[in-house]
């Protein structure tokens, strides 16, 4: 019963947190909706046929079964993007292991200078 | 505090957080599908950390610079990042909305601010597992480690969560 309770009240602020994001965001003045810098490179130098495909990301350009594709990116799961979530784990770690070493070092510090003035 | 339950919570929201950052790992369909269902994981997370979290926060003011005391304005702030990369999400789902017939105007910046709220959530939640190490290296010790060697003996970490 306490569970449940405590569920209602973190999903009531979740919510609520949501609820303010939204219209704080929704409130920002108008912005662009999908320019990519790319496109205004297409446009300057691609041959005439590009200009009717501007409002097209870069990658929609790239030749059919490109890995980094937008067009084949909901065909489920693909063995390569792995690799992607491999990276982040890596990064993850390296960011933790800098995190508990400096988080020691500084613990370290008051108990040194503890002895020194003892 | 279950050790293990909260252990396993750990585990798989580390790993659910982890294929959700890669989208084209999934393909989109099951990115959305996936992290709208993960929210209860998400929140059971919170909720069994309720006790440490109201402790931290009465006493909050008493004694100033202690590590955890950062923990604890980190994990409000990963608890922020969430709901920022939740809300972000579902204004961009191709998916999930349009399966409801909800239909709302798309802006930019919410794309923005998906791809950058997950970036600082996972960096985040690295230090926030960093403040926790100890506690993650006793746990991990007890549940994968001890079973397969013998005698067991109590681990100061977990002492307090054990009642002892
Ligand atoms: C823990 C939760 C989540 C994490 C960590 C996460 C993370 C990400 C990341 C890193 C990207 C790639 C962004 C980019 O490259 O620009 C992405 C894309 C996307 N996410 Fe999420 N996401 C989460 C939840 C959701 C939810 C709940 C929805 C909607 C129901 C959603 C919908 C999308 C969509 C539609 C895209 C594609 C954007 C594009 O086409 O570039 N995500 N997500």
């Amino acid at each position: 019963m306490t569970f449940l309770f405590r569920f209602i009240i973190v999903l009531a602020a979740a919510v609520g947190l949501g609820v303010g994001l939204y219209y704080t965001v929704q409130m920002l003045p108008d912005d662009v909706p999908s320019f990519d810098p790319g496109d205004a490179r297409v446009r300057l130098e691609g041959d005439n046929s590009q200009i009717g495909e501007s409002s097209l990301r870069p990658e929609e350009n790239r030749p059919e079964g490109f890995e980094g594709g937008e067009r084949d990116r909901d065909r489920g799961i693909r063995l390569y993007a792995l690799a992607g979530v491999i990276r982040r784990f890596v990064m993850f770690s390296v960011i933790t292991f800098i995190a508990v070493v400096v988080s020691k070092l500084l613990k370290r510090k008051p108990a040194r200078a503890k002895t020194q003035t003892s | 505090m279950n050790v293990k339950l909260n252990f396993w919570v750990d585990l798989a929201t580390f790993a659910g957080f982890l294929v959700a950052m890669e989208p084209r790992a999934t393909g989109i369909t099951i990115h959305e599908w996936f992290t709208v269902a993960a929210v209860g994981t998400l929140i059971v997370h919170f909720v069994l950390h309720w006790d440490w979290f109201m402790k931290l926060t009465s006493r909050f003011f008493v004694k100033l610079f202690h590590s955890s005391r950062l923990n604890y304005l980190l994990s409000i702030l990963v608890f922020i990042g969430f709901i920022s990369i939740m809300v972000s999400g579902l204004m961009i789902s191709e998916r999930v909305l349009p399966f409801f017939g909800l239909d709302v105007p798309a802006r930019f910046a919410w794309r923005r601010i998906h791809d950058l709220a997950s970036n600082l959530t996972l960096l985040l939640t690295a230090v926030h597992v960093a403040l926790r190490w100890d506690w993650v290296v006793a746990a991990f010790t007890r549940i994968l480690i001890d079973p397969f060697r013998k005698p067991r003996k109590i681990d100061p970490v977990l002492a307090e969560e054990d009642g002892i």
